[in-house]
């Protein structure tokens, strides 16, 4: 192709309209982001109102999940361990956050609504093993790694997850 | 049989050529078209067409659907599945949602979820919706049919799968139906436990999750386990079965239909007996006696040194006493270090065993399709094999005659005789074979008491030529195996060697006695072949991988020092004792299901030991057995102590006559001046003049007894 002198100024007149613009740049952590309501991050397990766990330890999680990152070993309730209702619960139940793509099959295939992806997407670590979240860290709070922002300095709606966590 | 008369119908459009007599169901198939099914198994004799799943339109015939698994094939039958044909969908998905109007649909904590066929045929075929509104029928669950078995009501469909095993199959009848309509339960006879070898197999039939493995309970999900195709190895018969593993550790045993072996049935003890691989005091480190200290854990090298220096030290006075349940691999490998790295040839086997039988081998399944089986010996065969005693039931229920002392005259007169020898005299087969040619038989069984006696027991002789005569005193016991460490003979060789080196899985039948114990492994951990009792070379696989060092590895290690070449694996070892024995077939071409290798020619003379068993005058001849739950293995799971032996003695329906004794009363069974108090059971399994008697009860009797009330 043959030199298109004029295609590169009209280019360059792009970038040089841009100087002049307020940047939309936003500061993280101070400011955050919201994300929207179905927005698909870290995973939680529930409960019942009564405290048992929903959870029954099915598997079917793990049976959908396709990064494979979902163990679960289930184990019998007995009268003096009670975790779940029913016969059946979750004696482990981990997953590998290393591997998580985030698809939120594993909330899909639970019959139980038992796991569903959270909002908080802040769940970097050091180290790998830290990375597998085992059943107690997924029915507690998540911990907020990074300092919350200022309310006030949000300029959209306060994010989901301040709401409803 | 003669060339096959066939018939040739139409199935959804599709002509198929079928031989009379085959099932529609098959002949289905035999198009490439499914009929779905629930109740229909056809081992489990004829069709009862209990659940209405396989309806379809079937001319000529009434004009309505009619459960295709209780018909077999006609010439120009013309048959229209749900597939094709509107009335035979509708009937199908009323059935479906029939069998769901009670059905709990708790698959997320069923453990029959994602292998369930009531799932799979429910998705493919059913309405996928429910108008029945009402609550479901509920009854408590889940109820322990036995310390084996878990029964949850509510998911029963009534297919009387499981009824018709126990009262058909293995004959036990002590699974069956109470009440009516739609109250009708599965049960057993008042809160007794469903107590039978065989009972673990209704798990498997059950097509929903209403019979459930205890051992299995919630371990894992069809999508998490890995299922390693291998051989029992817990008695000779050698069933195939499937070794289902999580996450490195067994979880189940399932049969893997092995049709001239096994049928697809299993025992309790092949099934549920896994569990001794996590046994507590299972042996982990070599352990090594010190002075004053006792025993001390030591590392794999110090213990090789050890062993070393204890085989150094004899001299080559060694005996090593073998189990039984070593891999052909094993006992070859052991074999050759010993005798040509050490010149040690003389082994204590746990049993004779012969060649005689390989001129009348013929498949078990042969046993079935005989006109007279004669079971001789009077040891029960059902607590050696197991499966056999299947085999001779079957094969009962198809006319023939089972006679349970040798009846000359019945035996040449059928077509086709089977002699199934079990008990003392047998002479590894020798017996029983001797009297097959005498009566011209093609076909004869002789079971031994360990899994791969024979295979031992060629093994060792393919290791090396050379004999050697027995040392004495012992310089060392070399005791390979938990059964043979079990062993009052081999413990009674200990008293008088100088020295003892145990291989052995647990630590409560090795300590103590030993200098040094080396940690053993079960079949379920090692790679390698067993030869079964009809002389079948099967593949073991290893379904997981062991705590300890497999007995190759150290064994090929432990030669290096003795300058024997030994590869540490067992495909290698095998090609060369194939070559020897087995005529060079690769360890590859073992296969998964594996043939019979053809019986060889009549050998000229077969030579038999010396005469059978001691005489008896008068009174009855005691035969004690060694039970089908017993054993270092089984001994280690507890699931299985309800299944031990009764304090019983079976006594022949005359013998019990002429003494005037009663099922199920005590009776005192006298020798010699000791005694033993024990309820009688009548058995038409059993001879005159004969009394049978477990080992766990039978003392210190000798063969000769008196019975007296
Ligand atoms: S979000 Fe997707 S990848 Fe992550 S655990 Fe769930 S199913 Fe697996
Ligand atoms: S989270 Fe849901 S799908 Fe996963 S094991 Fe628990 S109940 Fe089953
Ligand atoms: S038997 Fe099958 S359909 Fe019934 S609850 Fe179990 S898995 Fe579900
Ligand atoms: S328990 Fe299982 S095998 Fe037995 S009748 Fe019910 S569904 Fe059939
Ligand atoms: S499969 Fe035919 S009626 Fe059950």
């Amino acid at each position: 192709m043959s030199p298109q002198p004029l295609d590169s100024v009209k280019g360059f007149a792009v970038t040089f309209r841009q100087l002049f613009k307020k940047p939309i740049t936003q500061q993280y952590p101070e400011y955050k982001r919201p994300v929207y309501p179905r927005f698909r991050g870290r995973h939680r397990l529930h409960r019942h109102e009564n405290g048992l766990e929903k959870c029954v330890g099915c598997s079917l999680c793990a049976a959908a999940c396709p990064a494979d990152c979902i163990r679960v070993v289930a184990e019998e309730n007995t009268p003096d361990n009670r975790v779940s209702p029913g016969e059946r619960y979750a004696r482990i139940y981990e997953i590998n956050m290393s591997r998580c793509i985030f698809c939120g099959y594993c909330e899909l295939a639970c019959p139980f609504d038992a796991i569903t992806l959270g909002n908080e997407y802040e769940i970097s670590e050091y180290s790998r093993d830290d990375l597998i979240y085992t059943k107690d860290m997924l029915l507690a709070e998540p911990i907020k790694k990074v300092p919350v922002a200022d309310r006030d300095l949000y300029d959209t709606p306060i994010p989901y997850y301040q709401d409803h966590s | 049989m003669s060339a096959t008369e066939t018939v040739t119908l139409t199935i959804d459009g599709v002509a198929v050529e079928v031989p009379k007599g085959t099932g529609l169901v098959e002949a289905a198939l035999a198009a490439g078209i499914e009929i779905p099914v629930f109740c229909y198994e056809p081992r489990l004799g004829p069709a009862v067409g209990a659940c209405r799943m396989c309806l379809c339109q079937i001319e000529p015939g009434p004009p309505k659907p009619q459960a295709a698994c209780t018909l077999t094939a006609q010439d120009g039958m013309v048959v229209r599945t749900a597939l094709t044909s509107a009335v035979a969908a509708d009937a199908q998905n009323a059935t479906l949602e029939f069998i769901l109007v009670n059905h709990p649909l708790d698959c997320p904590v069923c453990d029959k979820g994602g292998e369930c066929p009531l799932q799979d045929l429910t998705f493919r075929y059913g309405p996928g919706n429910t108008r029945m509104t009402f609550p479901k029928r509920t009854f408590e669950k889940p109820i322990p049919v036995s310390p084996l078995i878990a029964l949850d009501r509510e998911r029963c469909i009534l297919c009387y799968r499981c009824t018709r095993f126990s009262e058909g199959v293995a004959e036990d009848g002590q699974l069956v139906a109470v009440d009516r309509g739609a109250g009708t339960m599965i049960a057993t006879f008042g809160d007794e436990p469903y107590r039978a070898p065989f009972s673990g197999n209704v798990i498997e039939l059950c097509p929903v999750g209403a019979l459930t493995s205890t051992t299995y309970r919630f371990e894992a999900r069809p999508w998490e386990i890995l299922d390693v195709p291998t051989v029992c190895g817990m008695c000779p018969v050698g069933c195939n079965v499937n070794a289902t593993t999580r996450e490195g550790n067994v979880k189940r045993i399932l049969s893997r239909n092995h049709p001239e072996v096994d049928d697809g049935w299993l025992c309790d003890k092949g099934r549920f007996s896994y569990a001794h691989l996590h046994a507590e005091d299972r042996v982990c480190d070599p352990i090594l006696r010190v002075r004053r200290r006792g025993f001390e854990e030591v590392s794999w090298e110090r213990a090789l040194d050890e062993a070393e220096r204890l085989l150094r030290e004899a001299n080559g006075r060694i005996v090593t006493a073998l189990s039984g349940s070593e891999t052909i691999e094993e006992a070859y490998a052991l074999g050759k270090l010993l005798r040509r790295g050490l010149g040690a040839h003389t082994a204590f086997f746990p049993e004779e065993s012969s060649d005689a039988l390989d001129a009348f081998r013929v498949p078990l399944s042969a046993i079935r399709d005989a006109d007279v089986v004669a079971v001789l010996g009077d040891a029960p065969v059902v607590e050696r094999a197991p499966i056999v005693e299947l085999w001779i039931k079957e094969a009962r229920r198809r006319g023939a005659r089972v006679l349970y002392e040798l009846d000359e005259e019945a035996v040449r007169g059928a077509e086709t005789a089977i002699l199934v020898w079990c008990g003392p005299g047998g002479h590894g087969g020798a017996t029983v074979a001797v009297l097959a040619q005498r009566l011209g038989l093609s076909g004869a069984f002789y079971i031994p008491e360990t899994a791969n006696g024979r295979g031992v027991c060629d093994a060792w002789s393919c290791s090396d030529d050379a004999e050697s005569a027995s040392p004495d005193p012992i310089g060392l016991l070399i005791v390979s195996g938990d059964e043979a460490a079990a062993n009052p003979d081999v413990r009674a060789l200990a008293e008088k060697a100088e020295r003892v080196l145990v291989i052995s899985m647990f630590q409560g039948l090795a300590a103590g006695w030993a200098d040094l114990v080396l940690p053993g492994t079960s079949y379920l951990e090692r790679d390698g072949t067993y030869i079964n009792l009809e002389g079948r070379v099967q593949r073991l696989r290893r379904t997981v991988i062991p705590p300890v060092p497999d007995e190759l590895a150290w064994i090929s290690k432990l030669a290096e020092r003795f300058d024997v070449e030994l590869s540490p694996y067992p495909a290698l070892v095998f090609e060369e004792v194939s070559a020897i024995a087995f005529g060079g077939i690769p360890f590859g071409e073992i296969g998964e299901r594996s043939p019979l290798p053809a019986a060889t020619g009549a050998s000229a003379q077969i030579e038999l030991g010396e005469a059978d068993g001691p005489a008896v005058d008068g009174g009855l001849r005691l035969v004690r057995y060694r039970p089908l739950f017993s054993g270092p293995a089984v001994e280690r799971v507890h699931e299985l102590d309800f299944q031990r032996p009764q304090p019983e003695a079976e006594l022949s329906e005359e013998d019990a006559r002429s003494l005037g004794v009663r099922n199920g009363e005590e009776i005192t069974i006298r020798s010699n001046g000791t005694s033993v108090r024990l309820r009688a059971r009548l058995s038409r399994e059993l001879r005159p003049g004969v009394v049978r008697v477990s080992d766990d009860f039978a003392g210190e009797l000798k063969p000769a007894v008196e019975i007296s009330k």
